[in-house]
């Protein structure tokens, strides 16, 4: 399954909770204003390291661009995807569970 | 099992009337109910507060949608799935919430483990959040 994530994980608690939830083969997108819990310096960057044992993490890299952030600067593992790797990942995985 | 049949699973995760979301998110499950798949509804986070016992809403001039929970066993939709660890984080226990009787008077509001709910996730063809 295809995990999407799309609210800033210092303002809501749903990353957390999707990691919690996520089965241990799962691929976890970080979109839009989660695309801040991708990079190093975070009060976050522990729990994505730690899910990077479990999981395939990627980033939306125009939601990384958009928003000034620098990809050299990613947690290490984390991997930054355009919209066609966001659609290899949707078609790739059975189904798509988009957190809101 | 009937191949046309999908495993579909609606995922609560907000306070009921703060937004609206609750309370469109059962709409959907009854609009969805009478197509027949296989439907489970949980209430993660937040949602866990939809199920609360107690809900007074007429003193808001609101509907007390929370009542609407108990028609959904009629729609064939026989598990209400209350993740265990958002009602700990929240100070709530099984106790705290409303039942929801089948046709059996056993309660369709079942607590469920972050183990479990992980799996039964994995499982579902369709997955919608709220």
């Amino acid at each position: 399954m295809l995990h999407t994530v799309n609210k800033s994980s210092s303002e809501k608690s749903t990353l957390v909770s999707c990691l919690r939830l996520a089965a241990d083969d799962a691929d976890i997108l970080l979109i839009e204003d989660a695309v801040y819990a991708a990079m190093t310096g975070t009060q976050t960057e522990s729990i994505i390291q730690s899910a990077l044992a479990r999981y395939q993490i990627y980033v939306l890299e125009p939601d990384l661009e958009c928003r000034g952030l620098d990809k050299s600067r990613l947690i290490s593992g984390v991997k930054a995807v355009g919209y066609d790797g966001f659609v290899e990942l949707s078609v790739k995985n059975s189904a798509v569970h988009s957190w809101l | 099992m009937d191949s046309l049949k999908k495993r579909i699973m609606y995922v609560n995760r907000r306070a009921p009337y703060g937004t609206v979301y609750a309370l469109e998110a059962l709409d959907v499950v009854l609009a969805g109910a009478v197509f027949e798949q296989e439907v489970s509804v949980v209430f993660l986070d937040d949602g866990v507060y939809q199920l609360r016992r107690g809900q007074n809403p007429a003193v808001l001039n609101m509907k007390d949608f929370s009542k609407t929970f108990g028609a959904l066993p009629d729609f064939d939709v026989m598990y209400l799935y209350v993740d265990e660890e958002s009602l700990v984080q929240r100070g709530m226990t099984a106790r705290d919430l409303i039942e929801v009787p089948r046709e059996d008077d056993t309660d369709a509001v079942t607590l469920i483990s972050s183990t479990d709910l992980s799996s039964l996730m994995d499982q579902q063809d369709v997955v919608l959040q709220f």
